[in-house]
């Protein structure tokens, strides 16, 4: 692995070991995604914990052939591509780990406050809900990937329904710790919005990079 | 068109160029640079890489021809925009052209060219020229473009693909299918005798560009378009 990297992640196991539960990470653009592989790694890889991946726009076999390449694909990893479908439901696709997963892979979703309708929905259903309720209490982490792309596809309205409705969810899930990426200088208003959600942000500037 | 501000944009690293195109080139995205011998492409590349070392970003390049590192570094020496310091770091360099003389199993090239990707994790790439491998795989070529490109669409990164023509071929139009922006560079010879140079933007998606031939200059500070003039 490349020194850069090496500091990238060495900085960010520093940040991340905060008790904080609202993380907002802020890099330049076009690094977004090397920052939330390295994020992946260390929660997955090294923690072993238990999460969501939430990708707004990316499609649900980019993510998960990616996560193989870096070997960051735990081997209970379920699937869920909303986007594709354009069902409005997150179903869980075959390879899916089921109640044992480690991490869902929510992509591809354009929109993601379906992915939050689908749980209310899920969680209110006699035969689902119990086993939907006690796997997010078994959650360690809710990971938005790239917040910039949310406002190529959701209205401003959308995005901050988006936003409260993540509040909401982690104070009915407390153990749940969010994280977010953007780029705080080239969309300042979507930031703002992120952090007053956030606890705590890390900022990677240019010179770590 | 209504302007697409809000897609994430890279500095080109071409003086006069960023205006011409709201800012930068389209991240992630695809682009072929096409020309003629001599118009300036592999300069134009190193450009594009130049400034996303000066900007934090990872460039790598991929030639296709057989040429060890210094050889390029020998004849691109000279350009003032190159800092020497980036090279083999910010700036990575992969020859392509003994894997391209004993395999023609595209989806071997593919696997190597994704291989190099994984470990470097560029947010910028180049492939100088991309051409090069038509002649070569042939038949394949078609599918081997399609599948390079869905490839590159994994990686989150701005991807510059070089493409070498004929004169009076304007670009190698099975490249242009599969790509998001196309860009010509072209020379003429005025009535006095000298070269003129050019640079046209064909196709760019998601973005207002200026249309026409535009003036370049290929100095030793690099290319430098001179946006309006014709």
């Amino acid at each position: 692995m490349a020194g850069r990297n090496i500091l990238v992640l060495e900085h960010l196991r520093k940040e991340l070991a905060t008790q904080c539960k609202r993380i907002l990470v802020t890099v330049r653009a076009p690094q977004v995604d090397r920052i939330n592989l390295a994020v992946l790694r260390i929660l997955l890889t090294e923690r072993a914990e238990r999460g969501i991946y939430l990708s707004i726009d990316k499609p649900d076999d980019m993510v998960a052939h990616i996560l193989e390449r870096y070997n960051i694909a735990p081997a209970e990893m379920g699937r869920a591509d909303t986007g594709q479908q354009q069902t409005g439901v997150v179903e869980p696709k075959s390879a899916d780990a089921g109640a044992n997963r480690r991490v869902l892979i929510v992509s591809g979703i354009f929109c993601p406050t379906i992915f939050l309708d689908s749980i209310d929905a899920a969680v209110s259903t006699p035969e689902g809900g119990a086993e939907l309720l006690e796997e997010l209490r078994g959650m360690d982490f809710l990971m938005v990937d790239n917040l910039l792309s949310m406002t190529l596809y959701n209205s401003w309205r959308k995005t901050e329904e988006f936003f409260a409705r993540l509040d909401v969810l982690q104070h009915k899930f407390p153990n749940l710790r969010l994280l977010m990426t953007t780029d705080k200088h080239q969309d300042p208003r979507l930031y703002e919005l992120a952090a007053r959600i956030c606890d705590i942000e890390i900022e990677l500037r240019k010179e770590l990079l | 068109m209504p302007g697409h501000d809000h897609l994430t944009r890279i500095k080109t690293g071409i003086p006069g160029l960023d205006e011409m195109v709201e800012g930068g080139w389209p991240f992630p995205s695809t682009i072929l640079v096409a020309g003629s011998a001599g118009t300036g492409k592999t300069t134009f590349a190193l450009q594009f890489l130049s400034q996303g070392a000066k900007d934090g970003e990872q460039g790598l390049f991929f030639t296709t021809l057989s040429e060890p590192t210094q050889w390029m570094l020998r004849f691109t020496s000279g350009f003032t925009f190159l800092d020497k310091e980036h090279f083999g770091k910010q700036i990575q360099y992969v020859e392509l052209g003994s894997l391209l003389r004993e395999e023609r199993n595209p989806d071997r090239i593919l696997d190597y060219i994704e291989d190099q990707i994984t470990d470097v994790m560029p947010q910028r790439i180049v492939i100088d020229p991309v051409t090069v491998i038509g002649e070569l795989i042939d038949d394949e070529y078609r599918s081997f473009l399609y599948d390079l490109t869905t490839r590159l669409k994994n990686w989150q990164s701005t991807t510059l693909l070089t493409g070498e023509v004929l004169p009076g071929q304007a670009y190698p139009v099975e490249v242009s299918y599969i790509v998001d922006s196309v860009v010509v560079l072209s020379y003429d010879v005025s009535v006095e005798g000298s070269r003129r140079k050019y640079l046209e933007i064909l196709k760019m998606r998601g973005t207002n560009h200026m249309t026409g031939k535009h003036l370049v200059n290929l100095q030793a500070e690099g290319f430098s378009v001179q946006p309006g003039l014709r």
